[in-house]
């Protein structure tokens, strides 16, 4: 059976463009499919000129489940891909030095994954994707297992990280709050075998109000398209 | 107070033990009393069974054989349970014969190791390997197995080459598993030291050829501390494994 069929979409250097949809949809498939972690049975993916064909450098994937390494500390977690690279250990700790410090883990460097926070844990995650300096950024509900409070400043820190490092973030979600108050761009997909339903363009200013993102005639408009995807109908 | 439970039942069992020998109800040539194993234990020290084969000595070179024995069943067992849980193809290919040679007992193998190479520390190695590697075989296999796929996922998406993966990912993450291999592992590797030190002892040392010797000239006093010491050891090598198991897993 089809996953999805006919979903085609751009996305524009430095957009922030969220995809959401009910669950089971297929929108982890579609971010394993850029990824290079999984192969589409039709259809390709191009980032300007370039052909994806498999995992890249310029794509970044940050997990829901983190998918830190439970045997390195934070800096060796962040450092992975530099050393992946080949780069010499001083700079490259160093480098992950910057980042922990951006990141605002300082202090933590030398802690095990299972001794920070969810919210914590992510951080490095997103850290350890970042240091790759990826074109694009794919984001796999990233804040969906962690508690509200931290939710939301996770979500702000993640808008400060894109705007200083004009990274392109493609992020899925199953949060309406999230993808209004987040993105540029919203793409909604309906349930199995998934289409694209409606791509709503969210031209609000920035920094955004939480409140008033959530009542604005396109969370509304997003929200009452999830609503007919999701009850199934029969006859 | 949780300290000086753990010691209760066994007090408790050697002194009935102690009272039924006194009393004559478990006669000394069936099972020697605490007090007899004590006694030999002391013979065992400093005198040596037979004598001049001192306790110390014997100790050694059965853990000399053990270690032999063990370390070979770590180097071949630990690269090939990581290829066993990484490729399902090799783990198809290779199972069935890994579950037709494991059951058959160490024990079975003595004439064959005898004629391969002869009575001497090389068919107690043999043996030995033979009691550990499949443990340790095993136990990494599943642990490389149990894996969460996503750290694999996430190694890809960092780039990772597939030998990137086998040594930053699959090797590190099935460390816990090994050594729970090798507790299992140098566990049987003991047993089967014992067993195999029985039938085949070239120079007249190691715990079993002293129970053995034992048994020959009628002291049970000094079977039984045989037995003794090499539960003991049994344990400390235990121990010594759970300690070094947390030093280096700090991460679990």
């Amino acid at each position: 059976m089809d996953v999805f069929r006919d979903i085609s979409f751009t996305v524009e250097h430095g957009q922030f463009v969220s995809i959401i949809g009910p669950s089971g949809c297929g929108k982890t498939t579609i971010l394993k499919i850029i990824s290079g972690l999984e192969k589409a049975s039709e259809g390709e993916i191009y980032i300007d000129d370039n052909h994806l064909t498999g995992p890249d450098k310029m794509v970044g994937l940050v997990f829901q489940e983190y998918a830190l390494f439970p045997w390195r500390t934070t800096l060796q977690n962040v450092e992975f891909g530099l050393e992946i690279k080949g780069m010499e250990k001083r700079r490259r700790k160093s480098a992950a030095g910057d980042y922990i410090k951006a990141f605002g883990l300082d202090g933590f460097e030398d802690k095990y994954p299972f001794e920070l926070s969810g919210g914590m844990q992510q951080r490095v995650a997103i850290a350890r994707t970042l240091i790759n300096d990826p074109a694009v950024l794919l984001m796999d509900e990233p804040f969906s297992s962690l508690d509200g409070p931290t939710r939301n400043s996770l979500q702000d820190f993640l808008l400060k990280i894109w705007q200083e490092r004009k990274v392109t973030i493609l992020f899925v979600t199953h949060s309406v709050e999230e993808a209004v108050y987040l993105s540029d761009r919203v793409i909604v997909l309906s349930g199995r075998p998934a289409k694209i339903v409606k791509i709503i363009d969210l031209d609000y200013p920035r920094p955004r109000g939480r409140t008033a993102i959530r009542s604005s005639p396109a969370a509304k408009e997003i929200f009452d398209l999830l609503t007919d995807e999701t009850i199934p109908v029969h006859m | 107070m949780k300290r000086i439970r753990i010691y209760i039942a066994p007090l408790v069992l050697i002194a009935i033990w102690q009272c039924l020998s006194w009393s004559g109800i478990i006669p000394y040539f069936m099972l020697p009393s605490p007090f007899n194993i004590i006694a030999a234990l002391w013979d065992i020290i400093f005198t040596g069974v037979p004598p001049g084969h001192l306790l110390h000595d014997h100790l050694l070179y059965s853990l000399y054989r053990v270690l032999l024995g063990f370390a070979a069943a770590v180097i071949a067992g630990v690269p090939l349970g990581i290829l066993m849980g990484w490729s399902t193809r090799l783990r198809e290919f290779v199972s069935p014969l890994v579950e037709m040679v494991r059951p058959i007992p160490p024990l079975a193998w003595v004439p064959i190791a005898i004629l391969w190479f002869g009575i001497g520390i090389r068919s107690a190695a043999f043996i030995i390997f033979l009691g550990a590697f499949f443990p340790v075989l095993l136990n990494t296999a599943s642990g490389v197995h149990s894996i969460s796929p996503i750290l694999i996922d996430a190694a890809r998406t960092l780039n990772a080459t597939d030998k990137d993966i086998f040594f930053k990912v699959l090797v590190p993450g099935s460390v816990p598993s090994i050594f729970t291999g090798m507790r299992v592992g140098v566990g049987v590797a003991w047993m089967t030291l014992v067993a195999a030190e029985f039938v085949s002892v070239e120079n007249g040392y190691g715990l079993g050829y002293m129970i053995m010797v034992a048994r020959d000239i009628q002291r049970p006093d000094e079977i039984l501390a045989g037995m003794v010491i090499i539960g003991l050891t049994g344990l400390v090598i235990n121990i010594l494994l759970r300690y070094a198991e947390s030093w280096i897993v700090r991460w679990n």
